[in-house]
């Protein structure tokens, strides 16, 4: 391919390693199997969090080298980190509220026990 | 129009566009806009994920038991796959390599489309078992028989009938919505990629023109990277 004598404004793939692109893959697939093995074991409160942290792990290898962000525009990246984020406080804000009632649902739930049944038909 | 003012001027670069770069960007910018959308409208869905796992923790337990890993597992690596394909196709169209590119599309389609048959089977498995969502959720014998399998292997007693069932409704409707959602996205990214794949036999794509490619690319590593979360969500829960 002749890039050298390309007129300003047309140079614009930057294509991705084979190599890269195969080592992505492959931690992708280990990281599975290693979640899927983590989940067979009882590791008590832990597990949930392994399980997100490994998901998370998956999750940005996939954005950064699949979606090439490392590659890309702030303003690209600025954009799906800011959606993350927001993400990430509409969930914060829910459990903070489920946090703060959860009691007065328990309480509810033991006054009638039959709730869970009623709602459900 | 102008009588060719510009005869280097490529026929797919639209008239509101200087260059190819600028070009390439803007459609960019504005596929990531829509992908921040894409976020949003599912972290509602993640929301009211953990809004119930955090009342009804046991009932996400017991709902675990009529989820098969492997299928869930299989389906994971089957959308991994795909992603790494849509991958080196973007890579290809830029290198132009029509061959190529056809190929790794062609094999990012089938995965789609067996990540939607497995789906489907596991879909039609809970349907004869009556594993319905809200109002239609009813149990059948063959999920009493289900799950009493599935707790024995946990080493729990056998439950003897049917009213001892734990009442799972909530977690169903949240299932179907959830997986559901997502199920729709890859019905979407099968109808681009079709289209993109004929575009690419057609001979479209060359080094300065791939947005196309490059935007179904980025929806298709989003629809991989929720599904990332919604099998240990789902499939792994304990």
């Amino acid at each position: 391919m002749q890039h050298s004598e390309e007129k300003p404004g047309y140079d614009l793939g930057h294509p991705a390693s084979m190599k890269m692109l195969w080592s992505i893959f492959g931690a992708l697939l280990v990281l599975t199997a290693l979640t899927v093995i983590v989940a067979q074991f009882n590791l008590g409160a832990i597990d949930f969090s392994i399980a997100m942290i490994i998901a998370t792990v998956k999750a940005t290898l996939v954005a950064v080298f699949f979606m090439h962000l490392n590659h890309d525009k702030g303003v690209n990246r600025l954009l799906f980190v800011g959606a993350i984020l927001f993400a990430g406080l509409f969930l914060a804000i829910v459990l903070g509220d489920v946090d703060e009632y959860h009691h007065e649902v328990e309480q509810h739930r033991i006054d009638n026990p039959d709730w869970m049944k009623k709602v459900g038909q | 129009m102008s009588s060719s003012t510009n005869e280097d001027r490529p026929e797919w670069l639209a008239h509101f566009f200087e260059t190819p770069e600028q070009q390439f960007e803007a459609g960019k910018l504005g596929m990531w806009v829509f992908l921040v959308t894409e976020v949003l409208f599912f972290s509602g869905l993640f929301c009211a994920y953990a809004y119930y796992r955090s009342h009804h923790p046991e009932m996400f337990i017991d709902a675990h038991f009529f989820l098969s890993t492997k299928m869930g597992a299989i389906n994971t690596v089957v959308l991994i796959l795909s992603s790494f394909t849509m991958a080196t196709a973007v890579r290809n169209a830029q290198m132009e390599n029509r061959t190529w590119l056809i190929r790794n599309l062609v094999i990012t389609l089938v995965c789609a489309l067996g990540f939607l048959v497995i789906k489907a089977m596991e879909y039609t498995h809970k349907f004869h078992a009556g594993l319905f969502w809200g109002r239609s959720y009813a149990p059948n014998e063959m999920a009493l028989e289900e799950y009493n399998t599935a707790i024995v292997a946990a080493g729990r007693e056998p439950i003897a009938n049917l009213a001892q069932l734990p009442d799972l409704h909530q977690f169903f409707s949240i299932y179907y919505c959830m997986t559901g959602l997502h199920g729709v996205h890859v019905v979407l990214g099968i109808v681009a990629i079709g289209l993109l794949l004929r575009r690419a036999i057609r001979g479209d794509f060359n080094r300065h023109y791939f947005t196309a490619v490059d935007g179904v690319g980025l929806y298709w590593h989003l629809v991989d990277l929720i599904w990332i979360f919604l099998f240990p969500l789902m499939y792994l829960i304990h």
